[in-house]
């Protein structure tokens, strides 16, 4: 593989600017971090809609105010952690982070 | 305080990460074109189905228990596997990948095993034991106590174990060797560490020395000494200095590729998958990278020209370039007997010898590149694979993610 800057004969790697890149901006965990398509509506009223995708972070601890991916009678949900908080019987997956929404269709 | 770390029934378990539906289930996990049963949840261990059985000879066991059989997602497997390791590099430096769910680390209390226990089954879903001890042969005797146990296990005193212990029990003893010690009158890995040294030379050569002193407690085996797991091969080496140029990568995997493909050969086995891995100092300032890729092959190889193609096409897949990396590696998983191996979509399991491997095989000798190239072409079609009830890729395929409502 040809250096970028190989034919104007010097590379100094310290001065180089890295291209912004999605993961550093959100993906915190790299380890911990899963992806999760929206499939039904039932967070609609969120603005979350069919098709999106969700980064959700599994190292995080859940905030009333944020939304999770839970498993709740054996099927992947996602909820207001404080709507689910009270339930019995439910487990959390992982925190949701970011939710990437496609805008051009 | 050494410490091996293992995913407890890891395939299973990363099924059930995903599939809410299989917890407290019996599941097992079968081999590519679903021949052979590769891995088990707990509760089919119990039920009586063996480790490594066709699953045509206990067809009737998992119809009567209902049991979940999984095709292997080796894809999933593997980035889980890395993600365990990542998360492992937090905690030390000093961390050795023995196998795609094993590793050793040195670890200074007993509360840090508790973290590390916690983190990963939080971070990832995947639960593990881990077995510690003064060095890596106990380590791993420990590691069968956490199982029955509570997940961790402390071999402080070792002796009330090992003079339970069966020799042919001992890490790296095979077969052979138990039958002669058991003619000696030693029984127990106890007796056997109680021999003296040169007695255990002469006899079991230096590697039975290393062996014992391991038992004694004395660190003496580094991990390519290791005896080779069943499951998989793993070659790799961290670089004396950083590396950063694709082609030293690509010859350093190339290396071990060479050296794991003799390994698989000398046990008589093919390999069904590979794994290239990757990383920079975890511990240095600036970014740390750290990937790995996945191949999985349309039908099990041990011929070294393909391995190899294989493996560099997977590391340039991952490479990025401006960063110095620290160490790069091979892993060969699912490794089937030569054997018993099935060439699914052609002909029917059938003769030892089958005529399409000589065939193929004297092509690839004649025709190398040409022959490789095809290989290859085999990244883009795992849909070749008889795997009728495999798991999405979960997390290496965007057109397979988990779903929610």
């Amino acid at each position: 593989m040809q250096e970028p800057n190989a034919h104007i004969g010097f590379v100094a790697p310290d001065t180089f600017e890295k291209a912004l890149d999605l993961d550093t901006l959100l993906i915190h965990h790299p380890a911990a971090t899963f992806y999760v398509k929206v499939e039904g509506n039932a967070m609609e009223k969120e603005g979350i809609l069919v098709g999106d995708i969700l980064i959700v972070d599994r190292a995080l601890t859940p905030k009333p105010q944020g939304f999770v991916v839970a498993i709740i009678e054996g099927e992947f949900r996602m909820q207001r952690w404080k709507e689910l908080q009270k339930k019995p019987h439910i487990q959390v997956w992982g925190v949701v982070t970011y939710v990437i929404h496609k805008c051009a269709h | 305080m050494r410490a091996l770390v293992d995913c407890n029934n890891f395939f299973v378990s990363c099924e059930r990460v995903f599939n809410a539906l299989l917890t407290d289930r019996p599941v097992v996990v079968l081999s590519n074109n679903d021949g052979c049963i590769i891995a088990r949840s707990q509760e089919a261990k119990a039920i009586g189905i063996p480790m490594g059985a066709p699953l045509f000879q206990v067809q009737d066991l998992v119809r009567l228990h209902n049991v979940i059989c999984c095709s292997s997602n080796f894809a999933l497997y593997g980035d889980m596997s890395q993600r365990v390791m990542n998360i492992l590099s937090r905690f030390t430096p000093d961390l050795e990948v023995y196998s795609i769910d094993e590793a050793f680390l040195e670890i200074d209390s007993l509360a840090v095993a508790e973290e590390i226990r916690r983190v990963i089954l939080q971070w990832t879903g995947l639960p593990v034991s881990l077995g510690i001890a003064s060095t890596k042969t106990l380590a791993k005797v420990a590691s069968s106590c956490a199982k029955k146990g509570n997940g961790i296990y402390y071999l402080e005193h070792p002796q009330p174990i090992l003079e339970a212990l069966p020799v042919e029990d001992v890490w790296g003893i095979g077969r052979k060797t138990a039958d002669f010690l058991h003619r000696q009158n030693l029984h127990t890995a106890w007796e056997l560490a109680s021999q003296n040294d040169l007695w255990i030379k002469k006899n079991l050569t230096v590697r039975g020395l290393r062996m014992a002193y391991e038992l004694r407690g004395i660190p003496s085996l580094s991990l390519d000494e290791l005896p080779s797991d069943q499951k998989s091969i793993l070659r790799s080496r961290s670089f004396g200095r950083p590396v950063s140029t694709l082609e030293e990568l690509l010859e350093a995997i190339a290396a071990y590729t060479t050296v794991a493909a003799e390994e698989v050969r000398l046990l008589g086995k093919k390999v069904g998958c590979l794994d290239v891995f990757l990383h920079t100092h975890p511990h240095k300032a600036g970014d740390y990278y750290s990937n790995s890729a996945h191949f999985t092959f349309p039908e099990p190889t041990a011929y070294t020209p393909t391995l190899i193609t294989a493996a560099k096409e997977s590391l340039r897949s991952i490479y990025k370039p401006h960063l110095l990396y620290k160490k790069t590696g091979i892993i060969f998983s699912h490794l089937v007997p030569e054997t018993s191996f099935q060439t699914d979509f052609f002909a029917p399991p059938s003769s030892k010898n089958s005529p399409l491997m000589d065939v193929l095989d004297r092509i690839n000798r004649t025709y190398g590149d040409k022959t490789l190239r095809f290989a290859a072409e085999g990244i883009a079609q795992p849909w070749k694979m008889k795997s009728e009830g495999r798991s999405p890729r979960y997390t290496t395929n965007w057109h397979e993610l988990l779903t929610v409502r």
